[in-house]
């Protein structure tokens, strides 16, 4: 793996990852772009430098190469695993009510309460599935998101009336 | 291993790539932004909130917008107005030159 640290193809990978994360944050004017990118980087260079801590002659790097291998693989699991909730989220007939906050019937009152407070700044998405149940999602993945039940459509006041 | 060569085996390539994007990113900022951007303001300020229009006022305060202060002005506006009138491409809306656009947010400013 030493040679890999050298050569051309780990280099620009880094190299393009860091300056992607430069160039959308400046663009963007933004932290958040900035550290979103900077941690796509931050995963790659982790998990490298992990597998090459692992073989190493010195006790300490090797524990260290561990936990970042951990970590690294953790991090993989987590990112298919919030891929895969999106994904049931959009596409599946029913969501487990355990996951969320049931709000009863909601409409666009408590839509705009909620943009107030819990969900200020996320953007809502409303999902109808089966059995006279909405699905609420203020963000976009499971790990930095609220989700909501509702038994109406929130939408209901203002959607133009459906063709007999 | 001297440092130098130890920048130059592995840290050349990943510092340099987004030192040199970054001068890119840092130029491509400090431009004007097309001129719909102010129409698109100007449709906003009679919604916006005292607050966002001081954004407005501030972002208008030499008279342009740069790349730079528009994004804090959009997201500005998108929290307080929820919406933003938009200029799609082939719309007549984009056959106004910058100084007419600006122009507009100027008076919608007074308004």
């Amino acid at each position: 793996m030493k040679g890999l640290f050298k050569g051309p193809f780990w280099q620009i990978t880094v190299g393009l990852w860091l300056s992607m994360a430069v160039f959308f944050g400046i663009t963007a004017h933004s932290w958040e772009t900035l550290l979103s990118w900077l941690s796509i980087a931050a995963f790659f260079i982790i998990g490298a430098l992990s597998g090459e801590f692992c073989k190493s002659q010195v006790k300490p790097l090797r524990i260290a190469g561990r936990i970042g291998a951990v970590a690294f693989f953790v991090a993989l699991a987590g990112c298919v695993l919030i891929g895969l909730e999106r994904v049931y989220l959009v596409t599946a007939d029913s969501y487990p009510r355990f996951l969320t906050k049931n709000l009863g019937t909601a409409d666009m009152n408590t839509l705009d309460m909620l943009g107030t407070k819990e969900c200020k700044g996320k953007a809502v998405e409303v999902f109808e599935k089966a059995n006279n149940t909405w699905i609420i999602r203020c963000g976009f993945g499971w790990h930095d998101s609220h989700t909501y039940t509702s038994n109406a459509d929130p939408f209901r006041s203002i959607r133009p009336e459906r063709a007999q | 291993m001297t440092v130098s060569r130890f920048f130059r085996d592995y840290l050349m390539v990943p510092v340099l790539m987004p030192a040199f994007t970054a001068c890119f990113a840092v130029y491509d900022v400090s431009q004007e932004v097309e001129p719909y951007t102010y129409t698109s303001y100007a449709w906003a300020w009679p919604h916006a909130n005292e607050n966002t229009r001081e954004v407005i006022r501030e972002a208008m305060a030499d008279g342009k917008i740069s790349r730079w202060e528009s994004p804090v002005v959009f997201r500005t506006i998108m929290d307080d107005v929820h919406a933003l009138m938009t200029c799609p491409a082939g719309n007549e809306c984009r056959d106004k030159t910058v100084e007419q656009t600006r122009e507009i947010l100027q008076e919608a400013m007074t308004q």
